[in-house]
């Protein structure tokens, strides 16, 4: 079983979760990020064991602005809903565009790399 | 990837803050409005490149999803990066350059990285060729002192001139009191010297000599609007052909009794026209980023 993440708008609600194709962010505001575990098979959220550890990389040329977060649930009831905050330090230097993920379930170990899921704007429009 | 904590930017800038002296500070603005924009993603491919097509297989009902549409973006990329010789996203990247006593001599050292658009440079040394090997699976020099050959002499950055990183080039700019001969402040030559002054003075040519770490391609997040819009039109051809022989019918017809109705279209051909004029786009544009931030045409002495 392969797996996949699906990117979730981070006001969405338990009983109103809304889907997006990528997160726009735009460097030096704070934002959640909300994704989904799904199988990649079938489309159908995947259930992590409970006690389960998810952990987010992301990744940048410079090795100093790399970011490790760690994800939790934010609903209670929903344990495929993962989300982790970004500071605002952590969004004006952060690369974007890609994830990677790790899920521990005990002595198993899941790796899903997330291809375009965070679009990160120029830190200022006027340079580059 | 590198940790940027020794590092020395291009002079001149990069795009679009070209011949401004690039400030380390973010605080400091550059140019006058954008000229880069964030990567493309799906729906930006469907308003601006695709507008109007239906991403539907007439035949078989199926939808062009936007993961294969993501997907078709970065092949578009990649394609862009390879046609046109430069990185679209930062890429750090190292070299290992020859020692060329003509050109240490008489052209202050100057040696070409391979891509252009350099934007920073992270390490000039001079390394040994030892770097990790493996006998019987048993990884021999694997760690982070030799893993890329030891560092026998860290050649200071402030010798490197950096006024020519756009096109790919280097050169070693001691400005010492002494003749530029004497290379890049080694011990000065005596028969008891060490290896590197030996090489300096009796070498012609030594392969692997120089060891480059360098980083090239545009500011993270930060893509050219005309890069961007190579990429664009890359996918929206690879889009265009993969929907063109899913339109199945040139002409229909239908009769009953007296009555009868006749349709006729371009079938597969559909889109062709369109593919032409993006794949002439396509063209004109990679001829003009070519020219702006590589080189179309490249000419060497020996």
């Amino acid at each position: 079983m392969r797996l996949d993440i699906k990117m979730l708008d981070p006001t969405s609600t338990l009983n109103d979760i809304e889907y997006i194709n990528e997160l726009e962010v735009y460097p030096g505001e704070t934002t959640t990020v909300m994704f989904q575990i799904v199988n990649k098979s079938n489309g159908i959220r995947y259930i992590p064991d409970s006690g389960a550890i998810v952990t987010v990389k992301l990744y940048s040329v410079n090795d100093v602005n790399n970011i490790t977060k760690t994800a939790t649930n934010p609903f209670v009831d929903d344990r495929s809903i993962w989300s982790f905050n970004l500071n605002a330090v952590e969004t004006q230097k952060m690369a974007g565009v890609n994830m990677e993920l790790t899920i521990t379930e005990g002595t198993q170990i899941k790796k899903i790399w997330a291809q375009s899921v965070i679009i990160v704007y120029p830190r200022t429009p006027y340079k580059a | 990837m590198a940790d940027f904590k020794t590092r020395k930017r291009n002079v001149h800038g990069s795009y679009p803050t070209d011949h401004e002296v690039k400030p380390e500070r973010d605080d400091v603005l550059g140019s006058g409005f954008t000229r880069v924009e964030p990567w493309i993603t799906p729906d930006r491919l469907k308003q601006q490149w695709l507008f109007g097509i239906p991403l539907v297989s007439p035949l078989t009902r199926e939808t062009l999803v936007d993961d294969t549409l993501k997907a078709i973006i970065a092949r578009a990329a990649s394609r862009v990066e390879l046609e046109c010789n430069i990185d679209v996203f930062p890429v750090v990247r190292v070299i290992r350059a020859p020692w060329d006593r003509v050109k240490v001599s008489q052209g202050y050292g100057q040696i070409e990285l391979g891509v252009r658009n350099v934007r920073t440079i992270l390490e000039v040394s001079i390394r040994t060729v030892d770097s990790m090997f493996v006998v019987n699976n048993d990884p021999i020099n694997d760690n982070d002192e030799s893993r890329e050959g030891r560092v026998l002499y860290n050649v200071p950055l402030q010798w490197i001139d950096t006024s020519y990183l756009r096109k790919g080039i280097l050169h070693f700019v001691p400005l010492l009191s002494q003749p530029a001969s004497i290379v890049l402040g080694f011990p000065a030559p005596t028969l008891t010297s060490n290896p590197l002054t030996l090489i300096s003075r009796y070498q012609h040519t030594m392969p692997s000599f120089w060891f480059i770490r360098y980083e090239s391609g545009f500011d993270e997040n930060s893509i050219p609007s005309i890069i961007n819009d190579l990429i664009g039109t890359y996918a929206a051809i690879e889009v265009l052909s993969i929907l063109g022989p899913t339109q199945k019918w040139n002409s229909m017809s239908i009769g009953l009794d007296g009555a009868s109705q006749g349709v006729s279209g371009p079938g597969n051909q559909l889109y062709a026209l369109r593919v032409q004029e993006l794949m002439q786009k396509a063209e004109n544009l990679k001829s003009v980023i070519q020219s702006r931030f590589t080189n179309r045409i490249v000419m060497r002495h020996i």
